[in-house]
């Protein structure tokens, strides 16, 4: 589209705006309201509604025996080791983990209150770090996204100034035009990312239901 | 055949958890944030038996003093919607300012005061005649309301400005506002009428406050083994007729605290679902519910015991709850 084509629209203080100026307002606008800007000043990049718990302690899922998050002994029993894996898995459905957690309990002969602590702690441990992968990754994810929301704003401030330059020549609408491309797919990845969040921002909390829903199966063999 | 084995489980579910079978049946009513339903069920059985569709995002709970209607919270709809409980429908909307989340009754069963968030007011709406009788300016982000046993004194906590907001329901003005710990969530007055109880849910702590010199009497505080502080949220309250309990739900620790209203201790930690949010008793005050928002499910404990008896799967983001009186 040449310069000459452009539709032009007029803004609220009677400014004429080319589409790159336009587009400038709003990507400006829809970054402002983004998520990837943290509400929580001590975990400037979390861009999440969901508060960030970095860790998930014992005592929040678990009602049964004290538990000593550093004993890693599950991971030397291949059996509770393996038990671990397979529980943790989203793949494996709920009911069905909660029916192998059944016929562990039931097969244990001696030590059940011990190893099924100890089987806690395993699943407690899995989580936390799994949980704490997808966060960073989170983090990552929201870094990425304040730097492309930095390189929009740029764009557009300088596709404005192209546009409000006095006897602007051919090169530098041919520039705009460019800035305008540039900016609407910006936006457009910005955008999808910003959708994509919502989802990923619920990861944790989902591993946070499965383990407790674990912990809670485990404590009715407890008694 | 079927009915019989049925009752049959029903019956040793029941005698296995102390739940006295001839205990009065009552309904209880779970508003699910999320799903934009209500879940209903049946205290003795311990089920749910129906799930109705509400406005969306409801949160605030409560039936009428007749017992005839179910007033609720329809957050985004900036409403309080009516249902029929005989009929499970919809009956009218009340007028209820923007953002309706928590509200509480006159103990005479009219007006409603219901708090707006978004607004900082209490409206005051007579639910007889459908229309707002004030609108009082408070702190900002108004949530937990109390009142007083004779309808005297009305309570709203504001959310950022941390402070319990004292108001004459004659004049419909504030009186007096005393400083609490920040976010402050639930406001209530123990039967006697002599202790309010507030919780703060940033500050982690419920301050007991006497109802008359409205000075604090004390702070209670919170620790939980193997639990981080900052997981420790009081939100949702309920104290026992007699004044001896007090129960708060503690948020994301998973925990409601057991309080001995007369010393002020805590006795006791019952582990229920994730995110508990609110309580509710029936009126014998043999069970107390608890609404678990991230577990999707209602604990139910048995308050002679202080043991959790059940989970019961309601829908997403459980929020509020109300139990009649029959």
């Amino acid at each position: 589209m040449t310069a000459a084509k452009r539709p032009l629209k007029i803004n609220s203080r009677g400014m004429l705006l080319g589409p790159v100026t336009a587009a400038a307002v709003a990507v400006t606008a829809s970054i402002a309201g983004s998520t990837a800007f943290a509400a929580d000043p001590d975990n400037p990049y979390w861009p999440c509604i969901q508060r960030k718990v970095p860790h998930i302690s014992a005592g929040m899922m678990w009602g049964g025996p004290l538990v000593d998050e550093s004993d890693r002994s599950w991971r030397k029993d291949a059996e509770m080791a393996n038990l671990v894996e397979t529980l943790s898995s989203r793949r494996l459905p709920i009911e069905e983990a909660e029916q192998r957690i059944d016929n562990y309990a039931e097969g244990l002969t001696e030590d059940r209150q011990t190893k099924l602590t100890l089987l806690f702690t395993g699943l407690l441990s899995r989580t936390n770090s799994e949980r704490s992968e997808i966060m960073a990754g989170i983090e990552k994810f929201a870094r990425r996204q304040i730097a492309l929301s930095e390189k929009i704003k740029k764009a557009a401030a300088s596709s404005n100034e192209l546009q409000s330059k006095t006897g602007a020549t051919q090169a530098d609408l041919n520039r705009a035009e460019e800035l305008d491309q540039q900016l609407l797919w910006d936006t457009r990845v910005f955008d999808e990312r910003e959708q994509s969040l919502t989802y990923v921002c619920e990861v944790p909390v989902l591993l946070e239901q499965r383990l407790f829903a674990l912990a809670r199966q485990l404590a009715t063999h407890l008694e | 055949m079927r009915k019989t084995i049925k009752f049959l489980t029903a019956a040793a579910f029941a005698g296995s958890f102390g739940v006295v079978t001839a205990a009065p049946a009552y309904t209880v009513y779970v508003s699910n944030e999320k799903d934009n339903t209500v879940s209903i069920i049946d205290s003795t059985s311990l089920e749910v038996t129906d799930t109705i569709d509400v406005g969306q995002r409801p949160r605030g709970i409560l039936l009428t003093k007749d017992g005839k209607h179910l007033l609720i919270c329809a957050s985004d709809d900036d409403t309080v919607q009516v249902f029929d409980v005989k009929t499970k429908q919809l009956v009218k909307e009340l007028p209820s300012g923007p953002d309706p989340e928590l509200f509480v009754l006159h103990p005479s069963g009219n007006p409603l005061y219901i708090a707006n968030e978004d607004d900082n007011l209490v409206t005051v709406v007579d639910i007889a005649a459908d229309k707002v009788l004030a609108e009082i300016p408070v702190g900002v982000e108004p949530e937990g309301m109390g009142i007083s046993p004779d309808g005297k004194v009305l309570v709203n906590t504001s959310e950022t400005t941390n402070m319990a907001h004292f108001i004459d329901t004659e004049t419909n003005e504030i009186f007096d506002n005393i400083l609490v710990d920040s976010r402050p969530r639930y406001a209530e007055f123990n039967d006697a009428g002599d202790k309010l109880w507030v919780t703060s849910e940033i500050g982690g702590t419920v301050a007991v406050i006497d109802a008359k010199t409205r000075k604090i009497i004390t702070k209670i505080s919170f620790d939980i083994p193997g639990v981080q502080p900052e997981a420790i949220q009081p939100v949702g309250l309920r104290v026992t007729k007699d004044g001896k309990r007090a129960f708060v739900a503690l948020g994301p620790s998973n925990r409601v605290a057991v309080i001995n209203g007369e010393s002020h201790e805590v006795e006791k930690y019952l582990l229920v679902g994730q995110r508990v949010w609110q309580l509710a008793f029936t009126p014998d005050e043999k069970l107390l519910f608890t609404s678990n928002g991230v577990s999707n499910d209602i604990s139910v404990i048995d308050v002679g015991k202080l043991r959790v008896v059940k989970s019961i799967g309601v829908g997403r983001f459980p929020w509020g709850i109300a139990i009649s009186n029959e």
